[in-house]
């Protein structure tokens, strides 16, 4: 959807001009879910609505109501994305409805947002992108947040002391928490299932100038990631360089990049870029 | 200049470093390779990935922050609500 219609210049148009929209998540709306009993209980009553109508009802899937809530139309996520079919539901709501029309109600903003954390903890945010245009999931780059915490940033750092030419492998639990996220578009985001072969992160101070050190970072992976959410063998391999600006006498992290050299899944090609984020 | 200042350093001290640390002696190619991941190619690469404007056009809808504000709003501004909803995290493309 969002690659199809959610980028069609008319639904667009039509959604910010007409319409009140929003999309709702459904493992927050699921029983241990962190949305709000009343959120969970709206949507199972639109869902509830759905079926006294004989409507179609599904988990993915697309429902317009009219202005005092109650349901218009329902739409499967398949016939949804297909041709035409959105923007005629659309079009058809505004036909009949006649709702008033003007600039967005909530003014457009960028849905990936850096997560609130802690002042002292570091925010890395990662883009995942094909470059061979190879598989069902290769519209667009996806991306990740990741954020160390203060103590994790400690353990990034391991050494005591630092000097030019000190070396040190990046503890496997932290390299663990950033590498789990190398992997392109896939069905399956459950990072849990990830099963590492090999990973390496090893830093080298490359340089150090007015209280600030560099290190290179080289490393790599094969981590076993399924496409779906059952075992398909297959295995992300890749090679990691990046590189870490740092403090050595407070051990603070100032910036932190990594991108994959080399990188393939499935057969297909893709590319890992992270970069540290200034704290908001 | 402490950019400069750190890829020159650094890309003279990487090579000592990968003597000093017992590094396996590549081709002259593969060594060429080698080096030219420096920090400035990383920063490029970063850049290049980043998802474009036009990969971005969701972020162009005017979206409501949850179901219940979506039809207050509907109701306040006499429009329809439009629901999507979705497994999976749509606003990152983790879906």
């Amino acid at each position: 959807m969002r690659a199809g219609p959610l980028s069609n210049s008319k639904v667009i148009a039509l959604l910010n001009r007409s319409f009140v929209p929003v999309y709702a998540v459904n493992e927050e709306y699921a029983p241990k879910g962190p949305a709000p009993a009343e959120e969970k209980a709206e949507r199972e009553r639109i869902f509830k609505e759905g079926y006294e109508h004989h409507w179609s009802v599904g988990t993915v899937h697309v429902y317009v109501l009219r202005p005092d809530g109650h349901l218009f139309g329902t739409l499967h996520v398949a016939e949804a994305a297909r041709g035409e079919n959105l923007l005629a539901l659309l079009e058809q709501a505004v036909g009949e409805l006649k709702p008033a029309s003007g600039p967005p109600v909530v003014p457009p903003a960028p849905q990936s947002r850096q997560p609130a954390c802690e002042k002292d903890s570091l925010t890395l945010h990662l883009v995942a992108r094909s470059l061979d245009g190879r598989g069902a999931w290769s519209d667009f780059p996806v991306e990740d947040w990741i954020v160390l915490s203060h103590a994790e940033t400690q353990k990034f750092l391991g050494p005591e002391r630092f000097a030019t030419v000190t070396a040190w492998d990046i503890d496997n639990e932290i390299a663990t928490k950033l590498l789990t996220h190398f992997y392109p578009a896939t069905e399956n985001n459950d990072v849990t299932k990830n099963k590492f072969e090999r990973e390496s992160l090893r830093a080298t101070v490359v340089a150090s100038d007015g209280g600030v050190a560099r290190a290179r970072i080289d490393g790599g992976l094969k981590m076993e990631h399924w496409f779906y959410h059952k075992p398909d063998g297959k295995f992300v391999e890749a090679t990691v360089v990046g590189f870490v600006d740092f403090d050595p006498a407070r051990k603070e992290i100032r910036s932190l990049r990594l991108v994959t050299d080399e990188a393939t899944y499935g057969g297909g090609k893709f590319a890992i870029g992270l970069r540290s984020m200034e704290t908001e | 200049m402490t950019r400069l200042h750190f890829m020159n350093v650094g890309s003279v001290i990487s090579v000592f470093a990968a003597v000093l640390l017992g590094g396996s002696v590549r081709a002259p190619g593969a060594e060429k390779a080698a080096t030219a991941r420096d920090f400035s190619w990383v920063e490029q690469r970063i850049a290049e990935l980043q998802p474009t404007a036009k990969e971005k056009r969701f972020d162009e809808i005017g979206w409501a922050k949850d179901i219940r504000s979506a039809e207050k709003l509907a109701q306040e501004n006499n429009r329809p609500a439009f629901l999507f909803t979705h497994d999976g995290r749509m606003n990152i493309g983790r879906c």
